[in-house]
């Protein structure tokens, strides 16, 4: 058997723009050109006054938004943000589906676009009907009175992020004896199909979602486009298979970035370096649409403020915001990596303005048991991890050696929320698995061997992990949020324990009748947030100037919790992609707008993604700080670099620098 | 316009359009998947293939530019029908992810080897500085294929 982790060597994955079915209709998009304008007409194409209907929300929220503007799957009366979809093209020819679009006539009258956050709150509405750009209003915890001897504050920033996974979105649609076929690069196959079942008012029998081999997707493949329908429409119009891959310039322009968060916080302490609590106001910019992940985005931050720490008070108000720029959306964190960064700002001012060590005034903020915040974040036992840490990892000693080491401390909350599906089919001497969640090659192949072996003594080799399909398993959730290796961890873990029950009713003692005895199990059960889920993360920078004006983070260190680790090679890689990213995001990765609302970035180098020549020297040590609740002992790990390494590379390189840095990327120009 | 390109040791001839880049010809015309599209700007590598021996970004070349050329693709690296050196060291790392780089980093490793005998870290940095891997972080590719030796 060849293993997929083996085939993409010799170049026989199969990814979404590989899939070439006959008679295939090519899709192209003709997109908005401006960020903010009254459409007076549209002549030719498929358009709205063809498909009028609206998405909704399907992905990896939880919390429940309301009275939001979805988006629409083609823009009416106006074109809300650069990039949205206004009419379509299709023909049997991809080169001549591209020269199509020159043919559509789109008329329109331009409007004062709104782009910021600062726009939103003092510019006319941007939807008819409302009376302000305002989404969501949250407030998060209590008023207090009491605020210490000493006070920080800062106008804390992260800009916008493309998620820009190697592989574009796209879509192959085939509606094919009443049943409508889709083969997607996807990290749900459930979301799709809910989300299609909605959008185009279709019964979820009656669409078969298959994942094929995913390129990546940190965020941004987890909900429903809308190309996505629109490829639908047009191959049950046409009964013709239907492809839409997405261009990188349409990626830049219209796939959902993340971020996108603003601050003014407040940090009420003394003197001795206690902190007394935090308060003041959380911003989000959802775009020119929302759902419910979006919507609610502030107060998710928001509930996460007091991170690692014992901060007896905390009051926020959030605000969800709408703009003339492409619908947010989750990139790998969604909230997490904005609540550190926010907070470990904070406690690095606060060290300043006293003048003690920046770990020294985070230790003294841990609590050595279990804590609930006043914004209902439980954490257990932070401060024994930390101050191990710290001494792992070399900080005191460095800090002698007069090194400038910037240190984050962190949480991770995975989203284990609704649990997850796996189904295990023994059959032909193998043992074949697939998840609810999507895999793309996070490595979760390897845990699912570890898990297989582990229960069922079955060897590493008899294993395939298959990608996820909603015909061999009808109900699952998705792959996001640091959650695989504990949910779907965990129904992989039940799947096999039910099928070790079947074995020894059978009487079937050996692997080898085993693989061959049919026998097949799933699992499914939701699942809730327990504090054995949440690990801790001690991330450390140190940073150098090239040349002595261009900064580098020359060295990291990540001292994480991950549980009980099911496989080195995944967890490391989950962990080393993590902090790059998470570097990119302060040196370099932004989603910059012009005053008009068109994103500046128009390539992959322009949106400053990491290469290979910004790697820094990593120490990446994982531990087990306690298993989890979940039977396997695991927690999440996918997420923790790019939670971790914003804050630690930023105090890096304020470290060597002496400038402040409050918002991401930073402003070289202000640097030197 | 009539070109003739030799792919992986194969000629494969087509009537094409002046505009057709290079990778479509190897993708749509050629019928070989393994050379994916990452960006079409020349900013990812994905699409790397050697011409005469030497490393291009598929999607910035037309596939007229490409007539008489011979090329090598991911389907024609290997060694004696099985994988060779950077191949079998991707592969025990267990270094890669979601896969969509792997073969414009196989293809341009290869080449890299082929030109230096061994895969230094310097090497390795040089080499790829024109390849995106979004998931791993590189490091785990450096670890890989640091001191990997040309064996004859």
């Amino acid at each position: 058997m060849i293993d997929r982790s083996e085939r993409f060597l010799h170049g026989e994955t199969r990814f979404v723009q590989d899939i070439e079915l006959p008679d295939t209709l090519y899709l192209e998009v003709l997109r908005g050109p401006v960020a903010h304008a009254k459409i007076t007409s549209v002549n030719g194409g498929i358009s709205a006054k063809d498909l009028g209907l609206k998405l909704i929300s399907v992905g990896e929220s939880y919390r429940r938004g309301s009275g939001y503007q979805s988006e629409p799957v083609f823009a009416t009366e106006k074109i809300l943000y650069y990039g949205e979809p206004v009419a379509a093209v299709y023909d049997k020819d991809r080169y001549r589906a591209r020269d199509m679009l020159e043919s559509i006539d789109v008329k329109y009258e331009e409007l004062d676009p709104v782009v910021t956050i600062e726009d939103a709150l003092s510019k006319p509405p941007i939807h008819e009907g409302h009376t302000d750009n305002i989404v969501g209003r949250f407030v998060i915890g209590e008023r207090f009175d009491k605020k210490g001897e000493v006070t920080v504050e800062d106008e804390l920033s992260m800009e916008r992020i493309v998620p820009n996974p190697l592989e574009t979105r796209g879509i192959v649609a085939w509606y094919n004896s009443g049943k409508l076929n889709v083969f997607i690069s996807t990290q749900s196959v459930y979301s799709i199909r809910r989300g299609l079942a909605g959008a185009l008012k279709l019964d979820e029998r009656d669409i078969i979602v298959h994942q094929v081999d995913t390129g990546g997707a940190f965020g941004s493949k987890s909900a429903v486009y809308p190309e996505y329908v629109i490829a639908s429409y047009i191959s049950m119009k046409e009964r013709k298979p239907v492809k839409w891959i997405e261009s990188r310039q349409e990626h830049l322009a219209a796939t959902r970035p993340g971020r996108g968060a603003k601050a003014n916080l407040r940090l009420y302490a003394n003197n001795d370096g206690r902190v007394i609590g935090v308060e003041g106001k959380v911003y989000v910019n959802v775009g020119a649409f929302a759902d419910d992940l979006s919507s609610t985005a502030p107060s998710w931050i928001s509930s996460q403020i007091t991170g690692p720490y014992a901060i007896e008070n905390a009051y926020i108000e959030g605000l969800s915001v709408y703009t003339n720029t492409a619908p947010q959306g989750p990139y790998r964190g969604a909230g997490r990596p904005e609540a550190a960064f926010f907070i470990e700002r904070l406690m690095d001012r606060l060290a300043d303005a006293i003048g003690m060590d920046p770990a020294e005034v985070r230790l003294k903020n841990l609590p050595s048991g279990a804590f609930r915040s006043p914004t209902g974040l439980e954490v257990n036992g932070s401060r024994e991890f930390f101050e191990k840490g710290l001494n792992e990892i070399g900080y005191w000693r460095m800090k002698k050696e007069g090194r400038k080491i910037g240190v984050s401390f962190g949480i991770l909350i995975p989203a284990v929320y609704g649990g997850e599906s796996a189904k295990i089919t023994l059959k032909d001497g193998k043992a074949s698995v697939w998840l609810g969640g999507a895999p793309h090659w996070q490595r979760q192949e390897l845990f699912v061997k570890h898990i297989l072996k582990d229960v069922l003594g079955i060897d590493q080799e008899k294993v395939e992990l298959l990608n996820s399909d909603t015909a061999e398993l009808n109900v699952g959730i998705g792959t996001w949020g640091s959650r695989s290796a504990i949910v779907a961890g965990k129904a992989v873990y039940m799947a096999a324990l039910k099928l070790k029950e079947d074995a020894e009713r059978m009487g079937i003692r050996d692997t080898a009748s085993l693989l061959n005895s049919g026998l097949s199990a799933e699992y499914y059960e939701p699942e809730n947030l327990d504090p054995s889920f949440i690990s801790f993360i001690l991330t450390a920078a140190e940073a150098e100037l090239i040349n002595g004006i261009e900064p580098r983070i020359s060295r990291c260190w990540a001292y994480y919790d991950v549980g009980e680790p099911l496989s080195q090679e995944a967890v490391h890689g989950q962990i080393s992609g993590g902090l790059v990213m998470g570097i990119a995001e302060v040196l370099t990765e932004a989603l910059e707008y012009d005053k008009k609302g068109i994103p500046v970035a128009r390539t992959l180098s322009e949106a400053g993604v990491a290469y290979i020549n910004q790697v820094p020297e990593m120490h990446i040590t994982f531990v087990s700080y306690g298993r989890s609740r979940a039977p396997h002992g695991a927690k999440g790990v996918g997420e923790a670099g790019t939670v971790g390494a914003p804050p630690a590379a930023a105090r890096a390189i304020e470290l060597i620098t002496g400038k402040r840095i409050s918002r991401l990327p930073l402003d070289r120009a202000t640097l030197i | 316009m009539k070109v003739t390109i030799n792919i992986n040791g194969k000629d494969y001839s087509a009537d094409v359009e002046p505009r057709m880049t290079l990778v479509d010809f190897i993708r749509d015309v050629a019928g070989l998947k393994g050379t994916h599209v990452g960006c079409e700007t020349g900013h990812c590598g994905a699409c790397s293939v050697l011409i005469d021996g030497r490393p291009v970004k598929s999607c910035l070349m037309l596939a007229v530019q490409a007539n008489g050329k011979r090329i090598t693709t991911i389907e024609g690296i290997g060694k004696d029908g099985g994988p060779n050196e950077v191949q079998m060291a991707l592969s025990s790392s267990k270094a890669l992810q979601c896969a969509f780089c792997s073969t414009g980093f196989v293809v341009v490793g290869t080449w890299a080897l082929e030109e230096n005998g061994e895969l230094t870290e310097d090497v390795i940095k040089e080499s790829f500085i024109g390849n995106v891997c979004r998931c791993t972080g590189y490091e785990p590719i450096i670890k890989a294929l640091r001191g990997v030796r040309k064996n004859d």
